[in-house]
């Protein structure tokens, strides 16, 4: 599929390679309201997040289709929405606020020179929840969804009550739980046990492999192999045995913590 | 009153950010460094962090990291503030945790603009 053909309006586009495997994957939709194609490098950028997102040539079209319950990321265009006859842009996120109030609510420039600070400090004041200009680095864009993306993500299940695992950062130590009871796992390596602690801390969503080295190696990372961390992966998987399954592999891409079963976690200290 | 910690090494750019949230009727925690941030976050607790990179003992990245590691300061609302505005740097902060970025030197009305829309993000139920 090319990415010119992602940008078009009016169609439903999924990314299967990041999205469909996991079936617990935190599954937010995110919704462009634009007449425009979307700037080619930005529609694949969104596609990557790996949630369902769709292209809306209008608001009502979006409407139409969009159930107001739902939470999501609704970017819009900020040249249509300032285009929309008899309505100031402060209204026209009003009414979507109150329709969809548990959603964020973006205006987006295609190009940043054509709106500039001026047209954020008018969308930020106006109530939207933010301004992207779409020709942005796309790293910094995916970056930024994925941390619009965290915000809406449901909060994880809390505490000892129903964990299926628990951390201790100090002594670098895991516990399993089997069936209520609880089993230390074999000692992990200290890289094994920080990008256990990164997938846990991001468990239901994607991590993709190069974000392992950036955290895990930081200033040595450009120095490591991607195949690196999938050795590491792959003991993690064998030394928390069952639970190890729970770590997926997204093709690739990276990894993801399936929280199929509501596997909960802590990770307060248990010395 | 919303409390804001504000973690930042350069005593003339804290007292600038101070003194704008103050302002706008924030009231204001101070730290010189990542490690002094922790302990007031860790002791006091905040409703809102805003970061700078470059600190001396713990950085802005090891700070936000930590704060995110700990259940009480998931949901925190974070912005990191810094002359390191290339990509890289700005990818490594919302992986670390920050919900916004701000590049130095920033106009006033921007960084509080940006400041309100991070906290209506952050209350979304």
């Amino acid at each position: 599929m090319s990415a010119r053909g992602l940008a078009r309006a009016g169609t439903v586009l999924y990314n299967q390679e990041t999205g469909a495997k996991g079936t617990a994957m935190i599954k937010i939709p995110i919704s462009a309201i634009t007449p425009q194609p979307l700037l080619k490098d930005a529609a694949s950028a969104l596609l990557g997040l790996g949630c369902p997102f769709t292209i809306f040539g209008n608001l009502r079209q979006f409407e139409n289709s969009a159930p107001t319950s739902a939470g999501g990321i609704i970017l819009v265009d900020y040249d249509y929405a300032k285009s929309l006859p008899n309505c100031a842009l402060r209204d026209f996120l009003a009414g979507l606020k109150l329709r969809y109030p548990r959603s964020l609510l973006i205006l987006t420039a295609q190009l940043r020179a054509t709106g500039g600070d001026a047209a954020m400090l008018e969308s930020l004041d106006a109530g939207a929840d933010d301004f992207l200009a779409l020709d942005m680095n796309i790293a910094v864009l995916s970056a930024k969804m994925r941390a619009y993306l965290r915000r809406l993500a449901p909060e994880r299940p809390d505490g000892a009550t129903g964990a299926a695992v628990r951390l201790d950062a100090r002594l670098r130590k895991v516990w399993l739980s089997d069936e209520g009871r609880w089993q230390e796992a074999a000692t992990l390596t200290p890289r094994e046990f920080s990008i256990f602690a990164l997938l846990l801390g991001r468990a239901g969503q994607a991590v993709r492999r190069e974000e392992i080295l950036e955290d895990i190696w930081q200033a040595r990372a450009g120095e490591v192999n991607a195949e690196t961390v999938d050795k590491h992966v792959e003991s993690l998987r064998k030394k928390l045995g069952r639970f190890g399954r729970k770590i997926k592999t997204l093709y690739g891409t990276g990894y993801y913590l399936d929280e199929a079963g509501g596997a909960g976690y802590d990770t307060r200290s248990h010395s | 009153m919303t409390r804001v910690l504000i973690a930042e090494d350069d005593e003339i750019m804290r007292a600038m950010i101070k003194a704008m949230l103050e302002a706008d009727g924030y009231a204001v925690l101070e730290a010189g460094d990542g490690l002094q941030a922790w302990e007031i976050l860790d002791r006091q607790g905040a409703d809102l962090l805003v970061s700078d990179v470059n600190m001396p003992g713990m950085d802005g990245f090891a700070l936000v990291r930590k704060a995110r590691g700990d259940r009480r300061f998931r949901k925190i609302p974070i912005i990191m503030l810094t002359i390191r505005g290339e990509a890289e740097s700005q990818v490594k902060g919302y992986n670390v945790g920050a919900d916004e970025y701000i590049p130095k030197p920033f106009e006033v009305v921007v960084f509080m603009s940006r400041l309100k829309a991070v906290e209506r993000r952050a209350a979304k139920p």
